[in-house]
C-alpha cells in the first residue's frame, strides 16, 4: 500500500485532497499543516510520496521539495499550484518537484497523476536496490583520437565506480585524475607519437605537431581501446594506443633535481601516486592501472577474528 | 554561446590574472596552442611581470594544465616575474606535491591573499 502525505495549511483543502485520494484502496493517507510538519511526519514513519500545496506560511511547498529533496531523495513530490503560481510551480519542477496538479483540477488529475508518479518511483527505487546486488560491471570503448570525450568517459567510469561502493569521493576523485592521465598519454605519447621533450622548446610547440598529426596518416587512424572491469573489490583498467609503445624504464624520474623544472614524466608519476599498481605492457603501448577497495580498520579485525 | 577558451584572462596593474574554467584534457591541441601563444605574447609584452592563477573553477587537473602552467611559467620567470597560485582544493594540492611543482609555484589561500603576496 503507498503511503502519502498530504501537506496543507486549509484544512478544508486537506480534507478535499484526502477523501479524493482516499477513495481510492491502495492509498494510506497522513497529513501535515505546512512543511515543517511533513518533515517531523517523514521522521515518525515511512512516506512513499508528498502531495504538497504550494503557498503556506513558514516552509512553504518550494522549500519542502528541496528539503526533501535533500533528506530523503527517493520521496516524490507533487504540488497543487493555485492560478498565478504557474511561475513557481516550473521553479519547483526544475528543483526536483515529480510533477503538479492545478487545484481546480484535483478531481480530475490527482489519482491518476499520484498513481503515474507512485510507479515511477517504484520502478527507480527497485532499479537503485538491483545496482545494490550488482557484482561486476565490464565495459569497452574505442575512441578515436578526440579529446572532447576523455572528460565524459572518466566521469562514466568514476559513476560505475561509486555505483560499486568501490570508493569515496575523495578517492574517486584521484582513480579519475590517473585515468584522464592514462587517456591523454595513449592519445598523444602513444597514438600522436608526440614528444614529451618538445615541452621544453618553444612554448606551444607540443601542442602543434599534436594538433598536425591529430590530421596526418598514420597517427590520425588510431585509436584508443579501453578496457575498464569493476567488482565491489578492486579495479581493473586497461588503456592500449596504436602507437610504436615506449619502455617506461628509460624515463627519467621527474622528480630528481635536474629534472624537477621539466614538465615530463608528471602523468605516469599521478598515475602511479593515486593507483594501487600501474603496469605496462612489453610493447610499452598498453597501460593496466588498478585500484583495491580500501577496507576500514574494523573489517579486518573481524575477519582477524 | 559559452567563451570556448580555457583561461578567462584579466589584467591587474603588472600582474595578469588567469582562471582556469575547465580541464585542459578535453580541450583539442589545436586550440589549446592558440591560447596559450596569446598568453606568452601578452607576457611578453613589457608592462606584465606576474602571474596569478587561480584554480578555484578546477578542483582537480591533470599533467595536461600542469604544462600549461609550466609554459607560463618558464614565461614569466624569464621576464624575471613570479607566479602565484590560489584557490587550490586539496586534490589540487595533492597533485601539486605529487608532481612536484608546489616547489617552483607557491600556493596562497585566496586570490587576494595572493595580489597582496605580489604588491
Amino acid at each position: 500500500m503507498t503511503t502519502v502525505l498530504v501537506v496543507d495549511d486549509s484544512a478544508v483543502d486537506r480534507r478535499l485532497v484526502g477523501g479524493l485520494l482516499e477513495k481510492d484502496g491502495e492509498l494510506k493517507v497522513r497529513y501535515a499543516v505546512d512543511g515543517s510538519d511533513a518533515l517531523a511526519a517523514m521522521k515518525l514513519g515511512p512516506v512513499d510520496l508528498v502531495v504538497t500545496d504550494l503557498v503556506m506560511p513558514g516552509m512553504d511547498g518550494l522549500e519542502l521539495v528541496a528539503a526533501v529533496r535533500s533528506l530523503t531523495p527517493h520521496v516524490p513530490v507533487i504540488l497543487m499550484t493555485s492560478k498565478g503560481s504557474e511561475e513557481i510551480a516550473v521553479r519547483a519542477l526544475q528543483e526536483g518537484a515529480a510533477s503538479y496538479v492545478p487545484k481546480r483540477l484535483l478531481a480530475q488529475e490527482l489519482l491518476d497523476t499520484v498513481h503515474r508518479v507512485a510507479a515511477l518511483s517504484g520502478r527507480q527505487r527497485s532499479h537503485t536496490r538491483l545496482l545494490g546486488h550488482m557484482t561486476r560491471i565490464q565495459c569497452s570503448f574505442v575512441l578515436d583520437n578526440d579529446s572532447s570525450l576523455i572528460a565524459t568517459l572518466v566521469a562514466y567510469l568514476q559513476d560505475n565506480l561509486l555505483q560499486m561502493g568501490l570508493c569515496g569521493d575523495a578517492e574517486c576523485t584521484r582513480i579519475g585524475v590517473a585515468l584522464e592521465e592514462a587517456l591523454v598519454n595513449a592519445l598523444y605519447h602513444g597514438n600522436l607519437e608526440v614528444s614529451s621533450e618538445l615541452r621544453g622548446e618553444d612554448d606551444t610547440s607540443f601542442y602543434r605537431v599534436a594538433a598536425e598529426r591529430a590530421r596526418t596518416p598514420p597517427y590520425c587512424h588510431r585509436r584508443i581501446h579501453i578496457e575498464a572491469s569493476l567488482s565491489r573489490e578492486e579495479a581493473v583498467f586497461s588503456i592500449r594506443d596504436e602507437g610504436p609503445g615506449f619502455d617506461p624504464s628509460k624515463l627519467p624520474d621527474p622528480t630528481s633535481p635536474e629534472s624537477l623544472e621539466k614538465v615530463s614524466g608528471r602523468g605516469l608519476l599521478l598515475m602511479r601516486a593515486f593507483m594501487d599498481e600501474v603496469f605496462h605492457n612489453s610493447t610499452g603501448n598498453m597501460v593496466t592501472l588498478v585500484k583495491r577497495r580500501q577496507r576500514r580498520d574494523s573489517e579486518s579485525q573481524s575477519e582477524v577474528a | 554561446m559559452p567563451d570556448p577558451n580555457v583561461f578567462h584572462v584579466e589584467r591587474n596593474d603588472t600582474t595578469l590574472l588567469l582562471v582556469p574554467r575547465r580541464n585542459i584534457s578535453s580541450v583539442a591541441a589545436e586550440n589549446i596552442q592558440a591560447e596559450l601563444q596569446t598568453i606568452v605574447e601578452i607576457l611578453a609584452g613589457n608592462d606584465i611581470r606576474d602571474v596569478v592563477v587561480d584554480l578555484e573553477s578546477v578542483p582537480h587537473f591533470g599533467s595536461e594544465m600542469l604544462g600549461a602552467l609550466h609554459v607560463i611559467w618558464r614565461r614569466v620567470r624569464a621576464g624575471e616575474g613570479r607566479m602565484l597560485l590560489c584557490n587550490v582544493s586539496p586534490v589540487g594540492r595533492e597533485i601539486l606535491q605529487v608532481a612536484k611543482f608546489d616547489a617552483l609555484w607557491p600556493i596562497h589561500a585566496s586570490r587576494s591573499e595572493a595580489l597582496a603576496a605580489l604588491s
